[in-house]
Protein backbone atom coordinates (compact mmCIF):
# COMPACT_ATOMS: atom_id res chain seq x y z
CA UNK A 1 0.00 0.00 0.00
CA UNK A 2 1.58 3.19 -1.17
CA UNK A 3 0.33 6.87 -0.18
CA UNK A 4 -2.45 7.90 -2.72
CA UNK A 5 -0.96 11.65 -3.65
CA UNK A 6 3.13 10.83 -2.63
CA UNK A 7 4.98 13.95 -1.62
CA UNK A 8 2.05 15.78 -0.81
CA UNK A 9 2.29 15.32 3.14
CA UNK A 10 5.32 14.80 5.06
CA UNK A 11 6.43 12.12 8.03
CA UNK A 12 6.31 14.82 9.82
CA UNK A 13 3.04 16.36 8.80
CA UNK A 14 1.71 13.26 10.10
CA UNK A 15 3.08 13.80 13.25
CA UNK A 16 1.50 17.46 13.30
CA UNK A 17 -1.43 15.71 12.68
CA UNK A 18 -1.53 12.87 15.84
CA UNK A 19 -0.52 16.30 17.99
CA UNK A 20 -3.38 18.20 16.38
CA UNK A 21 -1.07 20.73 14.84
CA UNK A 22 -1.61 19.96 11.33
CA UNK A 23 -3.34 22.50 8.53
CA UNK A 24 -6.56 21.23 6.93
CA UNK A 25 -5.20 20.31 3.87
CA UNK A 26 -3.06 17.48 6.09
CA UNK A 27 -6.00 16.43 7.98
CA UNK A 28 -7.89 16.08 4.44
CA UNK A 29 -5.25 14.03 2.80
CA UNK A 30 -4.94 11.55 6.07
CA UNK A 31 -9.08 10.89 6.36
CA UNK A 32 -8.42 10.08 2.42
CA UNK A 33 -5.10 7.86 1.94
CA UNK A 34 -5.43 4.55 3.38
CA UNK A 35 -1.41 4.83 3.68
CA UNK A 36 -1.08 7.47 5.54
CA UNK A 37 -3.90 6.95 7.81
CA UNK A 38 -2.16 3.68 8.83
CA UNK A 39 0.81 5.66 9.70
CA UNK A 40 -0.85 8.14 11.83
CA UNK A 41 -2.50 5.64 13.95
CA UNK A 42 1.47 3.88 14.65
CA UNK A 43 2.55 7.14 15.32
CA UNK A 44 -0.55 8.52 17.84
CA UNK A 45 -0.79 5.08 19.52
CA UNK A 46 2.89 5.25 20.13
CA UNK A 47 2.22 8.80 21.62
CA UNK A 48 -0.92 7.87 23.88
CA UNK A 49 0.84 4.66 25.45
CA UNK A 50 3.74 6.40 25.93
CA UNK A 51 2.31 9.76 27.60
CA UNK A 52 -0.08 8.19 30.14
CA UNK A 53 2.80 5.82 30.83
CA UNK A 54 5.56 7.97 31.24
CA UNK A 55 3.53 11.05 32.05
CA UNK A 56 4.99 13.10 35.68
CA UNK A 57 7.88 10.57 35.40
CA UNK A 58 10.72 13.22 36.47
CA UNK A 59 7.72 15.07 39.41
CA UNK A 60 8.78 15.14 42.84
CA UNK A 61 5.83 13.22 44.59
CA UNK A 62 3.50 16.63 46.24
CA UNK A 63 4.87 15.52 49.76
CA UNK A 64 8.74 15.86 48.35
CA UNK A 65 7.73 19.11 46.36
CA UNK A 66 6.29 20.86 49.74
CA UNK A 67 9.50 19.55 51.62
CA UNK A 68 10.96 21.63 49.26
CA UNK A 69 8.59 24.49 49.77
CA UNK A 70 9.12 24.71 52.90
CA UNK A 71 12.75 24.32 53.06
CA UNK A 72 13.67 21.16 54.12
CA UNK A 73 15.22 19.94 50.73
CA UNK A 74 18.71 20.71 50.31
CA UNK A 75 21.56 20.78 48.28
CA UNK A 76 21.79 19.53 44.60
CA UNK A 77 18.35 18.37 44.96
CA UNK A 78 17.12 21.44 45.87
CA UNK A 79 18.60 22.62 42.67
CA UNK A 80 16.97 20.26 40.85
CA UNK A 81 13.47 20.46 41.88
CA UNK A 82 14.00 24.56 41.50
CA UNK A 83 14.95 23.57 37.91
CA UNK A 84 11.89 20.69 36.96
CA UNK A 85 9.28 23.48 38.82
CA UNK A 86 10.37 26.72 36.73
CA UNK A 87 9.49 24.20 33.81
CA UNK A 88 6.26 22.07 35.04
CA UNK A 89 3.19 23.90 35.35
CA UNK A 90 1.58 21.07 37.30
CA UNK A 91 3.87 21.33 39.95
CA UNK A 92 4.25 25.10 39.60
CA UNK A 93 0.19 24.63 40.25
CA UNK A 94 0.74 22.13 43.10
CA UNK A 95 2.80 24.51 44.49
CA UNK A 96 0.48 27.98 44.44
CA UNK A 97 -2.13 25.06 45.66
CA UNK A 98 0.19 24.34 48.72
CA UNK A 99 0.97 28.51 49.39
CA UNK A 100 -2.82 28.68 49.38
CA UNK A 101 -3.33 25.83 51.88
CA UNK A 102 -0.87 27.02 54.40
CA UNK A 103 -1.68 30.82 53.58
CA UNK A 104 -2.85 31.15 57.14
CA UNK A 105 0.60 30.73 57.89
CA UNK A 106 3.53 33.15 57.60
CA UNK A 107 4.33 33.73 54.32
CA UNK A 108 7.09 31.91 52.83
CA UNK A 109 9.79 33.69 51.22
CA UNK A 110 10.46 33.54 47.64
CA UNK A 111 10.90 30.46 46.60
CA UNK A 112 13.86 29.07 44.46
CA UNK A 113 11.23 28.13 41.89
CA UNK A 114 10.42 31.49 42.12
CA UNK A 115 13.80 33.06 41.06
CA UNK A 116 15.79 30.37 39.35
CA UNK A 117 15.55 31.21 35.33
CA UNK A 118 17.79 28.09 34.23
CA UNK A 119 19.91 28.32 31.40
CA UNK A 120 20.80 25.08 29.80
CA UNK A 121 22.57 24.61 26.87
CA UNK A 122 21.22 28.17 25.47
CA UNK A 123 24.12 28.97 23.78
CA UNK A 124 23.11 32.12 21.11
CA UNK A 125 26.27 31.80 19.09
CA UNK A 126 30.07 32.70 19.14
CA UNK A 127 30.58 36.38 19.43
CA UNK A 128 33.45 37.78 17.19
CA UNK A 129 32.83 41.13 18.84
CA UNK A 130 30.78 42.42 21.72
CA UNK A 131 28.68 45.43 21.57
CA UNK A 132 30.13 46.82 24.49
CA UNK A 133 34.11 47.91 24.77
CA UNK A 134 33.96 46.74 28.35
CA UNK A 135 35.09 43.08 28.01
CA UNK A 136 38.07 42.38 29.22
CA UNK A 137 40.11 40.40 26.45
CA UNK A 138 38.80 37.01 25.04
CA UNK A 139 39.54 36.35 21.57
CA UNK A 140 37.64 36.08 18.79
CA UNK A 141 36.09 32.40 18.39
CA UNK A 142 36.62 31.74 22.33
CA UNK A 143 33.58 33.32 23.72
CA UNK A 144 30.22 31.88 23.77
CA UNK A 145 27.02 34.45 24.66
CA UNK A 146 23.65 32.50 26.67
CA UNK A 147 20.31 34.28 26.89
CA UNK A 148 17.63 34.23 29.99
CA UNK A 149 14.81 36.19 29.27
CA UNK A 150 16.14 40.00 28.39
CA UNK A 151 19.43 39.30 29.59
CA UNK A 152 22.60 38.05 27.71
CA UNK A 153 25.31 36.37 29.24
CA UNK A 154 28.77 36.02 27.22
CA UNK A 155 31.53 33.96 28.65
CA UNK A 156 35.03 33.65 28.00
CA UNK A 157 38.87 32.89 29.00
CA UNK A 158 39.88 35.89 31.08
CA UNK A 159 43.70 36.79 31.01
CA UNK A 160 46.76 34.28 31.79
CA UNK A 161 46.42 32.20 34.67
CA UNK A 162 49.40 30.57 36.65
CA UNK A 163 50.39 27.55 34.92
CA UNK A 164 47.54 24.81 35.31
CA UNK A 165 44.91 27.25 36.35
CA UNK A 166 42.35 29.36 34.62
CA UNK A 167 40.33 32.64 34.23
CA UNK A 168 37.04 32.90 33.38
CA UNK A 169 36.33 36.43 32.19
CA UNK A 170 32.19 37.54 31.62
CA UNK A 171 29.53 40.00 30.60
CA UNK A 172 26.37 40.37 31.42
CA UNK A 173 24.37 42.84 29.74
CA UNK A 174 20.33 43.26 29.97
CA UNK A 175 18.08 44.55 27.20
CA UNK A 176 17.74 47.65 28.52
CA UNK A 177 21.04 48.55 27.91
CA UNK A 178 21.66 49.90 31.62
CA UNK A 179 25.13 49.23 31.86
CA UNK A 180 25.23 49.53 36.08
CA UNK A 181 22.10 47.30 36.41
CA UNK A 182 23.90 44.85 37.48
CA UNK A 183 26.34 46.25 39.62
CA UNK A 184 27.22 45.01 42.70
CA UNK A 185 25.84 41.43 42.47
CA UNK A 186 27.50 38.09 42.80
CA UNK A 187 28.51 35.63 40.26
CA UNK A 188 29.48 31.89 41.72
CA UNK A 189 31.35 29.70 39.94
CA UNK A 190 30.36 26.23 41.54
CA UNK A 191 32.51 22.96 41.44
CA UNK A 192 30.66 20.16 40.93
CA UNK A 193 32.65 19.37 44.16
CA UNK A 194 34.61 22.00 46.66
CA UNK A 195 33.97 24.97 47.35
CA UNK A 196 32.37 27.95 45.02
CA UNK A 197 34.26 30.89 43.72
CA UNK A 198 32.21 33.96 44.05
CA UNK A 199 33.32 37.79 42.28
CA UNK A 200 30.96 40.69 41.72
CA UNK A 201 29.91 42.04 39.12
CA UNK A 202 31.54 45.83 38.46
CA UNK A 203 29.01 48.76 37.10
CA UNK A 204 29.87 47.94 33.75
CA UNK A 205 28.46 44.36 33.57
CA UNK A 206 31.68 42.91 33.97
CA UNK A 207 32.94 40.42 36.03
CA UNK A 208 36.15 38.09 36.39
CA UNK A 209 36.80 34.71 37.94
CA UNK A 210 40.37 34.15 38.13
CA UNK A 211 42.88 31.39 39.48
CA UNK A 212 40.55 28.20 39.41
CA UNK A 213 41.48 25.18 38.41
CA UNK A 214 40.37 23.26 34.79
CA UNK A 215 37.06 21.56 34.93
CA UNK A 216 33.38 21.52 34.53
CA UNK A 217 31.73 24.56 36.93
CA UNK A 218 28.06 25.55 37.00
CA UNK A 219 28.17 29.59 37.20
CA UNK A 220 25.51 31.33 38.97
CA UNK A 221 24.30 35.31 38.84
CA UNK A 222 22.45 36.47 41.79
CA UNK A 223 20.23 39.46 40.37
CA UNK A 224 18.07 41.38 42.22
CA UNK A 225 14.63 39.18 40.86
CA UNK A 226 16.45 36.15 39.56
CA UNK A 227 18.59 33.30 39.78
CA UNK A 228 20.64 32.84 36.57
CA UNK A 229 22.17 29.25 35.80
CA UNK A 230 24.73 28.49 33.42
CA UNK A 231 24.78 25.03 33.38
CA UNK A 232 28.29 23.07 32.57
CA UNK A 233 31.15 25.93 31.85
CA UNK A 234 34.01 24.14 30.25
CA UNK A 235 37.56 25.40 31.79
CA UNK A 236 40.64 24.89 30.77
CA UNK B 1 8.70 24.31 84.04
CA UNK B 2 10.69 21.12 83.45
CA UNK B 3 8.47 20.04 80.63
CA UNK B 4 10.78 16.54 80.02
CA UNK B 5 9.90 15.95 84.10
CA UNK B 6 6.02 16.49 83.35
CA UNK B 7 3.55 13.36 83.27
CA UNK B 8 1.78 12.51 80.13
CA UNK B 9 -1.33 13.56 81.51
CA UNK B 10 -0.58 16.81 82.89
CA UNK B 11 1.41 17.76 79.46
CA UNK B 12 -1.60 16.32 77.36
CA UNK B 13 -3.59 18.91 79.72
CA UNK B 14 -1.49 22.05 78.97
CA UNK B 15 -1.12 21.35 75.46
CA UNK B 16 -4.91 21.02 74.73
CA UNK B 17 -5.21 24.57 76.61
CA UNK B 18 -2.38 26.51 74.59
CA UNK B 19 -3.65 24.62 71.52
CA UNK B 20 -7.04 26.27 71.92
CA UNK B 21 -5.34 29.35 72.49
CA UNK B 22 -3.24 28.78 69.37
CA UNK B 23 -6.41 28.43 66.94
CA UNK B 24 -8.14 31.24 68.65
CA UNK B 25 -4.73 33.39 67.95
CA UNK B 26 -3.96 34.00 71.33
CA UNK B 27 -0.37 34.24 72.90
CA UNK B 28 0.04 31.02 73.70
CA UNK B 29 3.51 28.48 75.06
CA UNK B 30 4.11 25.69 72.77
CA UNK B 31 7.00 23.28 74.93
CA UNK B 32 3.91 21.17 76.15
CA UNK B 33 3.13 20.27 72.73
CA UNK B 34 6.72 20.34 71.63
CA UNK B 35 7.63 17.98 73.98
CA UNK B 36 4.41 15.80 73.37
CA UNK B 37 5.91 15.78 69.98
CA UNK B 38 9.68 14.76 70.85
CA UNK B 39 8.18 12.25 73.04
CA UNK B 40 6.33 10.42 70.41
CA UNK B 41 9.06 11.30 67.34
CA UNK B 42 12.11 10.82 69.56
CA UNK B 43 11.50 8.16 71.95
CA UNK B 44 9.23 6.42 70.22
CA UNK B 45 6.50 6.92 72.75
CA UNK B 46 2.99 5.14 71.97
CA UNK B 47 1.10 6.68 74.91
CA UNK B 48 2.47 10.28 73.37
CA UNK B 49 1.72 9.38 70.04
CA UNK B 50 -1.57 8.58 70.77
CA UNK B 51 -1.98 12.24 72.89
CA UNK B 52 -0.93 13.57 69.81
CA UNK B 53 -3.26 12.04 67.50
CA UNK B 54 -5.94 13.09 70.03
CA UNK B 55 -4.84 16.60 70.46
CA UNK B 56 -4.81 17.70 67.04
CA UNK B 57 -7.51 15.54 65.41
CA UNK B 58 -10.28 18.60 65.37
CA UNK B 59 -7.32 20.52 63.47
CA UNK B 60 -5.99 18.15 61.24
CA UNK B 61 -9.78 17.10 60.24
CA UNK B 62 -10.69 20.62 59.48
CA UNK B 63 -7.77 21.18 56.95
CA UNK B 64 -8.43 18.34 55.41
CA UNK B 65 -11.95 19.07 54.80
CA UNK B 66 -10.92 22.85 54.19
CA UNK B 67 -8.30 21.99 51.68
CA UNK B 68 -8.79 23.40 48.31
CA UNK B 69 -8.46 19.97 46.15
CA UNK B 70 -10.91 17.87 48.81
CA UNK B 71 -13.86 17.96 46.73
CA UNK B 72 -11.76 16.17 43.85
CA UNK B 73 -11.15 13.28 46.16
CA UNK B 74 -14.00 10.19 46.72
CA UNK B 75 -11.74 9.16 49.86
CA UNK B 76 -13.45 9.94 53.23
CA UNK B 77 -12.03 12.01 55.67
CA UNK B 78 -10.84 9.40 58.07
CA UNK B 79 -9.12 7.44 55.79
CA UNK B 80 -7.04 10.91 54.71
CA UNK B 81 -6.45 11.82 58.31
CA UNK B 82 -5.12 8.59 59.06
CA UNK B 83 -2.86 8.63 56.30
CA UNK B 84 -2.22 11.89 57.40
CA UNK B 85 -0.69 10.77 60.99
CA UNK B 86 1.18 7.63 59.27
CA UNK B 87 3.05 9.93 56.72
CA UNK B 88 4.09 12.65 59.59
CA UNK B 89 5.45 9.64 61.67
CA UNK B 90 7.17 7.94 58.81
CA UNK B 91 8.43 11.16 57.76
CA UNK B 92 10.29 12.14 60.76
CA UNK B 93 12.19 10.39 62.42
CA UNK B 94 14.18 10.98 65.50
CA UNK B 95 17.11 11.93 63.74
CA UNK B 96 14.85 14.69 61.12
CA UNK B 97 13.59 16.42 64.30
CA UNK B 98 15.99 18.46 65.07
CA UNK B 99 14.81 20.30 61.62
CA UNK B 100 11.82 21.18 63.62
CA UNK B 101 13.26 23.69 66.53
CA UNK B 102 9.76 24.88 66.93
CA UNK B 103 6.10 23.63 67.56
CA UNK B 104 5.39 25.88 64.40
CA UNK B 105 7.57 24.39 62.23
CA UNK B 106 5.92 20.81 63.41
CA UNK B 107 2.39 22.03 62.58
CA UNK B 108 3.16 23.42 59.36
CA UNK B 109 4.71 19.70 58.23
CA UNK B 110 1.57 18.42 59.69
CA UNK B 111 -0.16 20.50 57.25
CA UNK B 112 1.99 19.66 54.73
CA UNK B 113 0.81 16.06 55.26
CA UNK B 114 -2.71 16.77 54.97
CA UNK B 115 -1.74 18.03 51.57
CA UNK B 116 0.12 15.71 50.49
CA UNK B 117 -1.93 12.96 51.21
CA UNK B 118 -5.06 14.68 49.55
CA UNK B 119 -2.71 15.20 45.97
CA UNK B 120 -1.14 11.80 46.18
CA UNK B 121 -5.26 11.24 45.86
CA UNK B 122 -5.30 13.60 43.07
CA UNK B 123 -2.29 12.32 41.06
CA UNK B 124 -4.15 8.82 41.08
CA UNK B 125 -6.84 9.85 39.82
CA UNK B 126 -4.96 12.54 37.37
CA UNK B 127 -6.06 11.76 33.86
CA UNK B 128 -3.25 12.08 31.21
CA UNK B 129 -4.82 15.10 28.59
CA UNK B 130 -4.11 13.10 25.83
CA UNK B 131 -8.15 13.21 24.59
CA UNK B 132 -7.28 14.52 21.48
CA UNK B 133 -5.69 11.88 20.70
CA UNK B 134 -8.33 9.06 21.89
CA UNK B 135 -10.62 11.12 19.47
CA UNK B 136 -8.07 10.50 16.83
CA UNK B 137 -7.46 7.12 17.02
CA UNK B 138 -11.27 6.78 17.75
CA UNK B 139 -11.69 8.25 14.12
CA UNK B 140 -9.28 6.15 12.76
CA UNK B 141 -11.21 3.10 14.34
CA UNK B 142 -9.39 2.09 17.55
CA UNK B 143 -11.38 1.52 20.85
CA UNK B 144 -10.66 3.97 22.48
CA UNK B 145 -8.32 3.20 25.81
CA UNK B 146 -8.72 -0.45 25.04
CA UNK B 147 -5.00 -1.08 25.13
CA UNK B 148 -3.88 1.66 27.93
CA UNK B 149 -2.62 0.11 30.86
CA UNK B 150 -1.09 1.45 34.52
CA UNK B 151 2.27 0.99 34.87
CA UNK B 152 3.76 0.30 38.32
CA UNK B 153 6.37 3.48 39.49
CA UNK B 154 9.41 1.12 39.44
CA UNK B 155 8.17 -0.26 36.41
CA UNK B 156 7.62 3.41 34.60
CA UNK B 157 11.10 4.53 35.66
CA UNK B 158 12.86 1.21 34.50
CA UNK B 159 11.03 2.05 31.47
CA UNK B 160 12.04 6.13 31.27
CA UNK B 161 15.77 5.08 31.38
CA UNK B 162 15.22 2.30 28.37
CA UNK B 163 14.19 4.96 26.59
CA UNK B 164 16.24 7.52 27.36
CA UNK B 165 19.44 4.96 26.77
CA UNK B 166 18.01 4.37 23.35
CA UNK B 167 17.05 8.59 22.03
CA UNK B 168 20.03 9.55 19.73
CA UNK B 169 20.85 12.61 21.18
CA UNK B 170 19.71 15.59 23.33
CA UNK B 171 17.41 16.63 20.99
CA UNK B 172 15.42 14.15 20.92
CA UNK B 173 15.89 13.14 25.08
CA UNK B 174 14.66 16.98 25.19
CA UNK B 175 11.83 16.82 23.17
CA UNK B 176 10.58 12.95 24.53
CA UNK B 177 11.19 14.73 28.17
CA UNK B 178 8.95 17.63 26.94
CA UNK B 179 5.91 16.09 25.48
CA UNK B 180 5.88 12.79 27.54
CA UNK B 181 6.91 13.54 31.14
CA UNK B 182 5.39 17.12 31.10
CA UNK B 183 2.98 16.53 28.82
CA UNK B 184 3.77 19.63 26.29
CA UNK B 185 2.34 20.67 23.10
CA UNK B 186 4.89 20.76 20.29
CA UNK B 187 4.19 24.44 19.43
CA UNK B 188 4.41 24.66 23.89
CA UNK B 189 8.10 22.53 23.26
CA UNK B 190 9.43 25.31 20.95
CA UNK B 191 8.52 28.02 22.83
CA UNK B 192 10.27 26.98 25.41
CA UNK B 193 13.70 25.73 23.85
CA UNK B 194 13.82 27.55 20.52
CA UNK B 195 17.63 27.67 20.79
CA UNK B 196 17.34 23.92 19.99
CA UNK B 197 14.51 23.83 17.83
CA UNK B 198 13.94 27.18 16.00
CA UNK B 199 10.68 26.31 14.33
CA UNK B 200 7.83 23.78 15.03
CA UNK B 201 8.97 21.44 12.14
CA UNK B 202 12.35 20.87 14.32
CA UNK B 203 10.43 19.88 17.11
CA UNK B 204 8.32 17.35 15.44
CA UNK B 205 10.72 16.19 13.11
CA UNK B 206 13.09 15.70 16.81
CA UNK B 207 9.49 13.84 18.18
CA UNK B 208 8.93 11.57 14.65
CA UNK B 209 12.77 10.12 15.03
CA UNK B 210 12.80 9.68 18.36
CA UNK B 211 8.81 7.58 18.52
CA UNK B 212 10.57 5.31 15.06
CA UNK B 213 13.78 4.42 17.28
CA UNK B 214 11.25 3.60 20.46
CA UNK B 215 9.33 1.53 17.98
CA UNK B 216 12.26 -0.26 16.86
CA UNK B 217 13.43 -0.91 20.05
CA UNK B 218 12.87 -4.72 21.51
CA UNK B 219 12.98 -3.61 24.93
CA UNK B 220 10.09 -0.45 24.43
CA UNK B 221 8.43 -1.32 21.54
CA UNK B 222 5.46 -3.78 23.84
CA UNK B 223 4.72 -0.32 25.14
CA UNK B 224 4.13 1.29 22.19
CA UNK B 225 2.72 -1.10 19.60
Amino acid sequence: MSCIRPGLVSTDDLVAYVVGEAPAAVADHVRSCPRCSAEVLTYARADRRLRRAMNRIKCPSAHRLGEYELGLVLGDERWAIAGHVAECQRCTAELRLLRGFIGDEPAPAPSLADRARRVISAILMPTPKLALGTFRGASAGETRSFRAGDVTITLGPGPAARRRRVSLDGLVVGDQGDPDQFAGREARLVPATGTSVVTVIDDLGSFLVDDVAPGVYRLELDLADRLIVVDDVSLG
Amino acid sequence: MDVQGMALAGLADRCRQETQKYRRREAFREEFCYEIFRRAICDRDGDAWSALVETYAGLTRGWIIRHPARATVREDDDYLLNGLFERFLRAIGPERFVQFPTLANLLNYLKLCAHSVILDEVRRHEQTPVESVDRLLEELGEEPGAESRELANVEARDLWDKINQVLADEAERRVIYLRLALGLAPREVQRRDPTRFPTVGDVYRAYRNALDRLRRAPEIRRFVE
